[in-house]
């Protein structure tokens, strides 16, 4: 019989783990039903966080030439901790009578890696959001400075991350991270400077939901984006359907999207100054594939040269919408710190 | 914005907020083949999109404008 090789490990991998919520395998014979059945108490065991196929290593050395399905746990108990049927076989039977090598790696706690915690030098694609909203908590996207203003450096993300969508009062402690992830008043670190309103009149009358706030001089900050790098802006770099876009944000990390449209134009309710809410026409926005979630709003844009190129702030369930980074400069009368 | 000689872009300017306040639509757009209005839920906006817009250029001309529909859910702010 030939040796085993990837594909075979793979079709293991398939088989051990088809249809995890069903009480019955269909559709891979008697034999694969038995297998199949067999492994489920070990390969969803009590501590395992993953499976895959690679290297068989043993005493953290690589076994040469020989795979090993592999079954990674939180933390390897002892086996008089686990009950018979969850005990890891060192090898498994699978149709076809081949024997498939299995190996068991502790990787510890699996959790989505996201940039909700307290960063100190402040960085961009962290959590960041006004005191003064307990859901407004969004991304950091820049440091930016006024352009008759350099050396006094800036906060940028959106108005409903640091502004309560235009609401909060200039001087509105800004708290990194934001409310939803744990900050508080003391974890300030300047205050909002300025919002742009919204235009609530019939028409696609704004062009940004976009907020600045003043840093606090005591911060340290770091403008490196994780991820992209530190940022450039060139006011020449047009967006154009299916250009990669990449952006670093609180709840999804580093990602990249594709531009689908230049022209999108979008109304969304806000709530209105003197109360109540409308409806904001939202003109010349830019709609790409999804790539964010809710948490990113705030996110500086880059294309894959690390050009600020929008300030990501909205999306659906299948498209992430950010505003050309021009609008928000000119709107806001900065540039990047 | 206001749209330039190009018909695709004029029709934006001229039915994007006619179509956008039909309701589902979550947004309008363009590209080079023509309008896209995007949508809440294909099922929601049924037949009230039309499948094309006809725009009159300046010395007269019409121009008829294709419009298609993008299934994209709900947006909002993140």
């Amino acid at each position: 019989m030939a040796p085993l090789d990837e594909s075979d490990y793979l079709g293991a991998l398939d088989l051990l783990t088809l249809d995890p919520d069903s009480p019955t395998v269909e559709g891979v014979g008697v034999e694969g039903q038995q297998v199949t059945s067999t492994a489920r108490p070990w390969i969803y065991g009590p501590t395992v966080v993953g499976t895959g196929v690679t290297v068989k290593r043993v005493q953290d050395t690589a076994v040469a030439g020989q795979l090993a399905l592999v079954v990674y746990v939180t933390e390897k108990l002892p086996q008089s901790a686990l009950s018979a049927d969850q005990r890891v076989p060192g090898s498994v039977k699978v149709p076809g009578d081949q024997a498939i090598v299995t190996d068991v790696v502790a990787i510890g706690d699996i959790v989505p890696e996201v940039n909700t915690g307290s960063t100190r030098p402040l960085l961009p694609g962290y959590s960041v959001g006004s005191i003064d909203d307990g859901t407004g908590t969004g991304t950091l996207g820049a440091f930016v400075a006024r352009v008759d203003e350099p050396g006094v450096p800036l906060i940028l993300s959106n108005s409903h991350v640091l502004a309560r969508s235009g609401l909060a009062p200039g001087g509105t402690n800004v708290v990194q991270p934001g409310k939803v992830d744990g900050g508080g008043t003391g974890e300030a670190v300047g205050t909002l400077v300025e919002a742009v309103p919204f235009d609530f009149t019939p028409g696609f009358n704004t062009l940004c939901d976009a907020a600045i706030a003043r840093l606090d001089p005591s911060q340290p900050f770091d403008p490196t984006i994780p991820g992209i790098g530190r940022p450039t802006y060139d006011p020449t770099v047009a967006c154009a359907v299916g250009m990669q876009v990449q952006k670093t944000g609180r709840t999804t990390g580093h990602t990249i999207g594709v531009i689908r449209d230049v022209h999108f134009r979008t109304k969304l309710t806000y709530p209105k100054p003197g109360g109540g809410s409308g409806s904001v026409g939202f003109s010349e926005q830019v709609l790409c594939s999804r790539y964010t979630a809710p948490g990113d709003s705030g996110s500086l844009v880059c294309d894959m040269s690390g050009r600020a190129v929008g300030l990501h702030w909205s999306g659906s369930q299948s498209a992430s919408i950010f505003t050309p980074i021009t609008f928000v400069f000119d709107a806001l009368r900065i540039q990047l710190a | 914005m206001t749209a330039s000689s190009d018909p695709i872009l004029r029709a934006l300017d001229q039915y994007g907020e006619q179509l956008q306040d039909l309701p589902g639509v979550q947004g309008v757009g363009a590209d080079s083949a023509g309008l896209v209005v995007y949508v809440e839920d294909a099922d929601v906006v049924g037949d009230s999109i039309p499948p094309e817009v006809t725009v009159r250029g300046e010395h007269g001309v019409e121009t008829v404008v294709a419009v298609r529909v993008e299934v994209i859910g709900t947006i909002t702010p993140e």
